[in-house]
């Protein structure tokens, strides 16, 4: 008998899930893709990661090169001047990396399925980056982005 | 819907969403080559190069709400579906404003100086 109510539980099992993979046969997002679409998204999603792994490049590079100079300089300029210059080559490193992390990330919504999660995650690089953007602006420039050149005013 | 329709609207926002990331990977080639080539004559492109990158992003992302907007057509009683594409316009509105932001110096609503 306990056998029957197992066999049973197996039979609906799998009816349930052949139900299912025909519901995912008549959903349009999930018609059989052709062979080349296939293709077509294999290759995106490595062109997002190269493009992801240059951005890390870009970053580790920037900063290699920051550093360099860093010590470079060490003895021309002040400490201060030193300092602050090494500070903007870093976050101008770290801006660039991000800027084509973003893009990176554009084209993985579309290879991969696209989530709360997956899109999460794209919103907050965009949030990051801009938050970075601004202060970078606000060290070199000295004002915000969206306030305008004290300098530039004076002379209109 | 019937099916066919359903079905070649399916494929019309796949053909869409690669044409999207085709544009966007052949925008960063070209802006990244270009940008080092003129690195390699001593020119400091490095702002011409982030608003080439910034420009590409604002693209890409306007094809591909477009073929979100046609997917609503087709799943448009799939709640979720709805609120992805509601993400996506939020992140791709708010990165263009930055974006603007940054190269003009003023927001999208401010008048030009």
């Amino acid at each position: 008998m306990y056998d029957a109510v197992l066999y049973q539980n197996f039979d609906i099992n799998c009816s349930s899930t052949y139900n299912e993979l025909q519901d995912s046969y008549a959903d349009p997002d999930h018609i059989k893709k052709n062979n080349m679409t296939e293709q077509i998204l294999e290759f995106l999603e490595k062109a997002g990661l190269i493009i992801t792994v240059f951005a890390v490049l870009v970053i580790v590079i920037g900063f290699a090169r920051a550093t360099v100079r860093y010590f470079l300089r060490l003895r021309k300029l002040s400490p201060e001047e030193n300092f602050s210059t090494f500070k903007i080559a870093l976050g101008t490193a770290l801006l660039l990396g991000l800027e084509i992390l973003v893009l990176a990330d554009v084209i993985e919504t579309i290879t991969v399925e696209s989530t709360y999660e997956s899109l999460a995650g794209l919103a907050f690089i965009v949030v990051l980056r801009t938050g970075v953007s601004w202060t970078l602006a606000l060290e070199t420039e000295g004002h915000w982005p969206w306030q305008e050149d004290a300098e530039e005013h004076g002379h209109a | 819907m019937p099916d066919v329709v359903h079905q070649n609207l399916a494929l019309l926002t796949q053909l869409l969403d690669i044409a999207g990331a085709a544009f966007l990977v052949l925008g960063f080639i070209i802006s990244t080559a270009r940008y080092l080539i003129a690195y390699f004559q001593q020119r400091d492109a490095l702002g011409d190069y982030r608003q080439a990158l910034g420009r590409v992003v604002i693209i890409g992302l306007e094809v591909l709400v477009a073929s979100t907007i046609i997917k609503t057509i087709t799943l448009a009683e799939n709640l979720e579906s709805l609120s992805l594409l509601a993400i996506m316009i939020i992140i791709r509105t708010v990165l263009g404003w930055t974006i603007s932001l940054e190269t003009g110096g003023r927001w999208p609503w401010q008048s030009t100086r």
